[in-house]
């Protein structure tokens, strides 16, 4: 597998300051090493609720079918931020019910950048970055930037408030926790990247 | 990622097939092809692994099972 890359900016959690990071169109074995030999330690150290997640085996599976494709962040030599999407489900907000959007499987930024653990608060934005990525690739694909995601409860406050997305409420169909579901339009979407959330 | 590019034959009864669904959809014919064979793979996949294509109609309280050959 090989990807593409592009330049994107986090902001050094330290120094304020803008810092330069590479965003790629695929996952590559060195994030999946990443995630196992860096990131996996301080998640399961952490007791987070995503610990269980385990990004070599979800690659194998995702990466055969072409309905799902997949990012990564990498700055100062490593993985910051690991995403996967599927492009061919659809939207539940009536006014575009059954159109196409991009939804968000997974989405995992490393835990030295999450704001709910200070202490390594190394790089910030990676989940917008992140977000960007996924409404760039809607918009791409012909979606006019519309994506849906279902979110972990830590994570509620920012796609609704940070991201602007609408909040659909508790899906009682997602197995095997009842996760809230969110859907942004294409007006949230046009918003999100015009105020560079 | 970098693309390929083919030409597609399609017969008059099909081209008028995907313009009504690229309209319908708002997508452009590369677009809705693409789409097509993600869903393909994704029925495929899941046919090969022993599972059924079943769909639903909850208010009707129906369900059928679409024959895939």
């Amino acid at each position: 597998m090989s990807s593409t890359s592009s330049v994107v900016y986090l902001r050094d959690g330290a120094t304020g300051q803008l810092v330069q990071a590479e965003l790629h169109d695929s996952i590559l074995q060195r994030h999946l090493d990443d995630h196992k030999n860096h990131w996996n330690p301080l998640i399961v150290a952490q007791g987070e609720q995503h610990g269980h997640w385990d990004w070599e085996r979800k690659w194998s599976h995702f990466s055969a079918q072409l309905r799902y494709q997949s990012f990564a962040i990498e700055c100062n030599g490593q993985s910051q931020g690991l995403m996967i999407v599927n492009t061919i489900k659809r939207c539940r907000i009536r006014q575009q019910a059954n159109k196409h959007l991009v939804y968000v499987e997974y989405l995992e930024a490393a835990p030295w950048n999450r704001r709910e653990i200070p202490k390594w608060n190394r790089f910030s934005g990676v989940g917008t970055v992140l977000m960007a990525a996924a409404i760039q690739l809607s918009i791409d694909e012909g979606n006019h930037g519309r994506i849906g995601l279902h979110s972990l409860p830590q994570a509620d406050t920012f796609y609704r408030d940070k991201c602007g997305m609408t909040d659909l409420g508790p899906d009682v169909s997602y197995n095997p926790h009842p996760l809230r579901y969110f859907e942004m339009t294409e007006v949230q979407a046009a918003a999100f990247i015009q105020e560079g959330r | 990622m970098s693309k390929r590019t083919m030409t597609l034959n399609l017969t008059e009864r099909e081209m008028h097939v995907l313009d009504q669904l690229c309209a319908k959809k708002g997508l452009n014919k590369t677009a809705l092809m693409r789409q097509a064979l993600r869903l393909y793979q994704a029925v495929d996949t899941r046919l090969e692994q022993g599972d059924k294509l079943m769909f639903e109609n909850e208010e009707k309280n129906e369900k059928s099972e679409m024959v895939v050959l």
